[in-house]
């Protein structure tokens, strides 16, 4: 994992890339109990946005550097990468007010715990109801801050639906 | 509930918590492990025929 964050940090040090997170299980493992996952979600803005967006430039620097692909993702020191452009107003937010971590020496930045959660909800597969109760449960997110970015992004309606769902009834 | 699985639930809970408390690094190190133990599951049912 340490080797592939300092790739990361060396796409962005190239100028590639622009701000980066991890998200998905693997960022959310940084607030709760450790999940299985396949690979690492690296969500990406761009500082100059091509028309077009495309992650060649991202493939084409970490393959010359000696890594290899599989499928969409760029396997990394065993760990398949999987960069996702930070299109939505959601996703960017959460890129930009991502948490600086050090990871043994190398520094990265986590999405926040209210993100993943708003990401999980707008994303709404079973696994992320499953990640979105996790959270709630572990007391781990900020539950004003989680509000506002609900309230931001439109998602208000898709949690009070989640809320009567699946949480018990205080 | 009987009072054995409520201990069990609790323990449960109290284990989740202490996972959860461990440094980053520490917790990617166990992904690790549970991501190379699921391969070796996933390869042993293929070798055996019981997934594709």
């Amino acid at each position: 994992m340490k080797i592939a964050l300092t790739e990361i940090n060396a796409l962005r040090q190239a100028s590639i890339i622009g701000e980066s997170a991890i998200g998905g299980a693997i960022g959310a493992t940084f607030y709760l109990e450790p999940i299985s996952t396949f690979d690492l979600d690296i969500f990406v803005l761009f500082d100059h946005p091509p028309l077009i967006l495309t992650l060649t430039p991202i493939y084409e620097f970490l393959l010359n550097r000696g890594h290899e692909a599989e499928g969409d993702a760029i396997v990394i020191h065993g760990w398949p990468v999987q960069f996702l452009p930070a299109e939505s107003p959601l996703l960017s937010e959460a890129v930009q007010q991502a948490t600086d971590v050090d990871f043994e020496g190398v520094p990265t930045r986590v999405m926040t715990a209210e993100h993943l959660m708003a990401i999980a909800l707008q994303t709404g597969r079973g696994k992320d109801y499953t990640r979105l109760l996790t959270f709630v449960e572990s007391g781990a997110a900020d539950s004003l801050k989680f509000q506002g970015i609900l309230a931001r992004h439109g998602l208000l309606a898709a949690w009070k639906k989640f809320e009567l769902n699946y949480l018990p009834k205080s | 509930m009987s009072p054995l699985t409520t201990s069990i639930l609790e323990q449960k809970r109290r284990r989740r918590q202490a996972l959860a408390a461990l440094p980053f690094p520490e917790k990617i190190r166990i992904v690790e492990m549970l991501r190379d133990s699921s391969k070796q599951i996933a390869a042993a049912a293929a070798r055996q025929g019981l997934r594709k």
